[in-house]
């Protein structure tokens, strides 16, 4: 072994085996294995691999970040809580509550009505001792070594949520999980998993959040599903990273027969994120329908890659992904539209639009198909542009002045991403949070109240 | 001069895309008088419309245009709409996204011409009615999938709104059947009076059976060859515009 | 719609002359000494000597690429990288000549002569006339049009300012290849302010010297030129080679236009990789006219590089990929001035296990504000068995532009289908009315002759395809 002592507070492997020496053995095995992978792996490099081409992450030192918050300092992070807390009650006040830090899980609420309908709502290290065979279902969606970061997470990952919805359980109120942290030079792991059983339905937010700022931050999440036949997933994220974050995720879900998914996911946060949204249509007649809003500024570097992959028969998926970037922010698109040779009666749909507001902004669309299956409908569209000189001389001619016009038009352009969104309190906290961006007051890292701090 | 606030154009000419559309064009509309512009397809009707506006693709060479005294071209397109001046387009934009009720809000916001929600839902609601326009375009997303019919209505809803001292209408009778556009033609006549300036701007008589100009000009290759009284019009129905086109010619060759 | 001989073969009058009876030829595979003693045979100057060498040195350095078509069945070592021996080249028998082939010939009626060039059976194609007087009428207008050794003999100074200087030897693998074997191909010029008003053809000088693997073409058009060049026919053609390895490089100087017409109908065991590339200047518009009908793998991004004001590119590709057919196909455009348009439409069809993928890149520089561009798609899959795949590239980097990209990827529509065969018109015809429809745009851009040729070719290609 190493001859120097391993802090077991940075990405370690002695942080490694702190996590599973709480774990039951199966997970530790995992947690070891997705070590051993994660080492042996390079760093995505914007050179040698073509995911990782318009996105670089060379100045990105891991080493830097830790994994445990200061020691004593019990109180960081509560102001932070609340704020959370007051995001979900202002969309989500019925939801069951989960807030997470590094301490672990601070706040656990709500949770009675969910228990009651034989809804498993905790956290996932609780359930992976108390609910193995479940957990492992959700498991199941990655192979342990699928890349570096992906690695990472499953090595490093602390408390996370997860939720079990018995067969024809319709869980009647949502579940929120928010993830939060403060202090420079922190790492989390969000991790959220959720299975479905038959017939089951959730809705489900996750929502990220850490003080405004240029705090250095690393965050490498996951949120795993696995939906039974006619099971059906609202699935919600709402990304607010401060400004020096560095986000990584891969959202994925397995689709029985008949399950449906929708994905809503606002990204307002972070410095430089790369997300996955992987929907993989396994059952006949899966359908699922993805959303996502960006608004990127200063320079901000948002990528967002996504599958849509197609294994049964008549399914149906439809990605929309609306951007909005200025000053120096880049948007990166790249999806898959992968339709198998059995999966005939397929139909699918990707549109990536992005608003150029200016600046030296930049996007990159990279929508692709492969389709082996014949009878099918397969389209995707990217479009790339500024505000619409027609549009802004309608709403001008009707006395409307050039700022307030371009404000209102860039709204327009967001509003059927929003249109799309599966729940009404979420809808209307991102178009809030939307129009604070569209107003020029970025919404990367969440602001403290009035005299606070965070 | 009158107190009757007044569109002057003088010697106007414009391009688009490098290309001269507008050779000259002189005009005079006063507030309280209908004038009628009509011409053959390619006379510029439209791009005076969008210059008057200030679109910025059109970018005048030459000549002069103020509204009440005031000069227009120096004025960015909100800035003459506070004026006073209204265009209803002949092909209404779609601003994805905006309900008509967001956007009428905002440009009487803008205008100074605020009022509180009850006050307005009420207006809106009657203007739409008038209009026989379906409550449910409130909160439709502007122009955006409506019928041509249902556009030009939408136009004359702002400005039933906007109430405008001068009120371009282009085309606006343009796509339209009888039924539809008696309804239009009859809610401008009820927004006309002594307050308001219209210059129709139309290819047809249809549209003027019902709002009798008092005067009409035929433009032609851009510029404004010959002006009379309504009964012009009722000529150009008849023979169409080339017994009137050779005419000036003829006169502008007899010098 | 019954097509008359004579429009067939009207144009076929246009032949070539050139009897090669060399029967100099390097030995198998590729080293130093063959390109050497190519350059030697041709009497070169030192400098392409030079640049055929390090284009080598290049090629043997560089990896296969890892994206793209499977280009693993290409065995380096088994070609003749030159001029193969005259007894070699009739060597193939009349009889051996596969009867789809013959039959598509009698279909498409084309002139026994033809048949035994594009069989591979004849070296020569032996026509003469009309080829000598429209090189006369072009002479007077200072229009050069040969072929690249010539052009690199008798007007070394222009060829040697602008050759190699689109594709440089190691913008890729299959460049590299090129630029130290290439031989044949076109060389054409056309000075300032002059419009040709027929189409070259490159079918003009076919032998199968020229015909070759590794044909090189260089088009120059002066300010405010305009030039149309055609390669290719849409007969299906028989080559010994398994691997064909082209490039094209055009120069569009201020105001000029030039438009590259290519058909290509290679057999079944031919590995057909092009590299070509234009810059248009100021004003200056290029069209890329793409067809791909046959070959077993093609490989081939007609780009246009925008490098002057109010420039504007084009490319139009229509690809058919049949069975054991990969066509990977695409265009790239790259803005590099402000006031640039660029346009690219692409219609494919699979069928028969075939598979065709659209690559392409549009890239706005960003210096480059008020562009617009616009690329659309669309790939039709006949049977279960065929694949379709749109691999679209966009980097946008100048807040100024209006980009748009659309793709669809679907089975020909039953209400179509429908409403043909309520009319009376059976199913597998109506697929093939279909099928000529989707490749409309495509082909209406075609002088007659090709287009009429290429909507027969399509019939046949149909025929016997009932879904």
């Amino acid at each position: 072994m190493a001859t120097t002592i391993e802090s077991a507070s940075g990405i370690t492997g002695a942080a490694v085996e702190t996590r599973a020496a709480a774990s039951p053995a199966w997970l530790a095995e995992r947690r070891r294995a997705a070590w051993e992978a994660f080492t042996a792996l390079p760093m995505p490099d914007h050179m040698h691999d073509e995911d990782w081409r318009r996105t670089d992450i060379s100045k990105l030192n891991l080493a830097d970040f830790s994994v445990e918050p200061p020691p004593g300092d019990a109180v960081a992070g509560d102001a932070l809580i609340d704020v959370m807390r007051t995001l979900r009650a202002e969309a989500a006040p019925d939801s069951a509550f989960l807030a997470i830090t590094r301490r672990g899980l601070r706040a656990c609420d709500e949770m009675d009505m969910l228990t009651a309908q034989g809804v498993i709502v905790s956290t996932l290290e609780e359930a992976a001792i108390q609910h193995p065979e479940l957990v492992q279902r959700a498991f199941a969606a990655v192979r342990v070594g699928e890349s570096k970061l992906l690695a990472m997470w499953d090595a490093l990952w602390r408390t996370g949520v997860f939720v079990y919805v018995p067969r024809s359980v319709d869980a009647r109120v949502p579940v929120w999980a928010a993830y939060s942290v403060a202090g420079d030079n922190a790492a989390i792991f969000p991790a959220t998993l959720a299975v479905l059983d038959d017939n089951a339905s959730l809705t489900l937010v996750d929502s990220y959040a850490s003080p405004a700022g240029d705090a250095p931050l690393l965050s490498s999440a996951a949120a795993l599903f696995v939906l039974g036949d006619d099971a059906r997933l609202d699935y919600h994220n709402v990304q607010q990273w401060g400004a020096g974050a560095w986000h990584f995720a891969t959202h994925r879900a397995i689709l029985g027969r008949n399950a449906r998914l929708r994905v809503f996911g606002a990204a307002l946060g972070s410095r430089l994120q790369k997300v996955y949204w992987d929907a993989l249509l396994d059952g006949d007649g899966g359908e699922a329908l993805l959303t996502g809003v960006c608004f990127g500024d200063e320079s901000q570097h948002m990528d967002l890659q996504s599958l849509q992959r197609h294994r049964g028969q008549s399914t149906h998926s439809d990605l929309l992904h609306k951007v909005a970037v200025r000053d120096r922010a880049v948007s990166v698109y790249s999806g898959l539209i992968d339709v198998e040779k059995q999966a005939q009666h397929t139909d699918g749909y990707v549109q990536n639009r992005n608003l150029m507001l200016g600046g030296t902004a930049k996007a990159s669309g990279i929508p692709r198909l492969e389709i082996k299956a014949n009878d099918v409908r397969c389209s995707h569209g990217v479009t790339a542009g500024h505000i619409d000189d027609d549009m802004r001389f309608y709403l001008e001619s009707r006395g409307v002045r050039r700022d307030d016009a371009d404000r209102l038009i860039v709204r327009g352009f967001m509003q059927d991403a929003l249109d799309r969104t599966p729940h009404p309190g979420v809808r209307e906290l991102v178009a809030r949070l939307l129009d604070e961006e569209i107003h020029g007051r970025s919404q990367a890292g969440v602001e403290a109240p009035e005299g606070g701090e965070l | 001069m009158s107190d009757t606030p007044t569109l002057l154009v003088e010697g106007l000419h414009a391009d688009v895309d490098g290309k001269e559309i507008l050779k000259g064009v002189d005009l005079r509309v006063p507030t309280g008088e209908i004038h009628a512009l009509m011409g053959p397809n390619g006379s510029g009707k439209s791009t005076l419309a969008y210059t008057l506006m200030g679109h910025p693709k059109y970018a005048v060479t030459q000549g002069k245009a103020s509204f009440d005294g005031h000069d227009l071209l120096s004025l960015t397109p909100d800035e003459r709409a506070r004026l006073g001046i209204f265009l209803s387009f002949q092909y209404p934009t779609a601003i994805p996204g905006v309900t008509m009720v967001n956007f009428l809000r905002a440009s009487l916001r803008s205008l100074g011409k605020e009022m509180p929600a009850r006050e307005f839902m009420q207006a809106l609601k009657r203007e739409m009615d008038e209009l026989k326009m379906d409550e449910q375009f409130r909160s439709r997303y502007v122009n955006e999938g409506f019928s041509g019919g249902e556009k030009k209505r939408a136009e004359i809803l702002q400005m039933a709104l906007l109430r405008p001292k001068l009120a371009i209408l282009d085309e606006t009778d343009s796509g339209l059947d009888v039924d539809a556009l008696r309804t239009v033609a009859e809610g401008v006549k009820r927004l006309s009076g002594p307050d308001m300036g219209i210059l129709i701007i139309t290819h047809y008589y249809r549209i003027l059976e019902f709002l009798t100009p008092d005067v009409v000009h035929v433009l032609h290759d851009g510029r404004v060859v010959r002006s009379g009284g309504a009964q012009l019009a009722r000529e150009i129905e008849v023979t169409g515009y080339d017994p009137i086109l050779a005419a000036t010619t003829a006169g502008a060759a007899q010098g | 719609m019954a097509v008359e001989a004579h429009e067939l073969t009207k144009d076929y009058k246009y032949g070539f002359h050139d009897v090669d009876i060399s029967v100099f030829r390097t030995e198998k595979g590729l080293s130093p000494e063959v390109v050497a003693a190519i350059s030697a045979h041709k009497n070169e100057p030192e400098w392409m000597l030079k640049f055929r060498l390090k284009a080598l040195a290049h090629f043997e350095k560089r990896a296969m690429p890892t994206w793209g078509a499977d280009l693993s069945g290409i065995d380096f070592n088994n070609i003749y990288y030159y001029v193969k021996p005259m007894e070699e080249q009739a060597g193939r028998d009349w009889d051996d000549v596969p009867d789809s082939i013959k039959e598509t010939f009698d279909k498409l009626g084309i002139p026994q002569a033809e048949r035994k060039f594009l069989a591979g059976v004849s070296a020569q194609y032996d026509s003469e006339v009309v080829y000598h007087s429209i090189r006369a009428d072009l002479e007077k207008l200072g229009v050069i049009f040969g072929d690249c050794d010539t052009g690199l003999r008798d007007h070394s100074e222009i060829f040697r300012k602008y050759f190699g200087t689109v594709i440089p030897p190691n913008d890729n693998k299959f460049a590299a290849l090129n630029s130290a074997v290439w031989s044949g191909g076109s060389f054409v010029y056309v000075p300032k302010g002059v419009r040709v008003d027929i189409p070259l053809q490159a079918y003009f000088r076919i032998n199968s010297d020229n015909m070759g693997q590794f044909e090189r073409t260089l088009i120059i058009a002066e300010e405010g030129s305009y030039v149309h060049y055609i390669e290719g026919c849409t007969a299906p053609t028989y080559s010994s080679d398994s691997l064909h390895s082209a490039v094209v490089e055009i120069i569009a100087h201020k105001d000029a236009h030039v438009r590259y017409t290519t058909i290509q109908n290679w057999s079944n065991n031919v590995y057909n990789l092009v590299t070509k590339r234009a810059i248009a200047y100021e004003g200056a518009t290029v069209e890329w006219i793409d067809g791909n009908l046959g070959s077993k793998v093609t490989m081939k991004y007609p780009a246009i590089y925008l490098m002057g004001e109010r420039a504007h590119g084009e490319v139009l590709s229509a690809a058919f990929a049949g069975e054991g057919q990969h066509q990977d196909a695409g265009a790239k455009c790259v803005h590099v001035a402000p006031h640039t348009t660029s346009n690219i439409v692409s219609r494919s069809i699979s069928k028969d296990g075939g598979r065709t993928s659209y690559r392409g890149h549009i890239k706005v520089y960003p210096k480059a504000h008020d562009v617009k561009v616009n690329v659309r798609c669309d790939a039709l899959l006949l049977d279960e068995a065929s694949q379709s795949d749109t691999y679209p590239y966009s980097d946008i980097e100048n807040p100024d532009v209006s980009f748009g990209h659309e793709a669809t990827v679907s089975k020909i529509g039953e209400d179509q289908i429908f409403y043909l065969t309520s009319r009376g018109i059976p199913e597998a015809e109506a697929t093939a009315l279909i099928v000529n429809g989707f490749f409309e745009p495509f082909v209406k851009e075609l002088p007659m002759e090709y287009a009429v040729e290429l909507n027969r070719l399509l019939a046949v290609q149909m025929e016997g395809s009932v879904g």
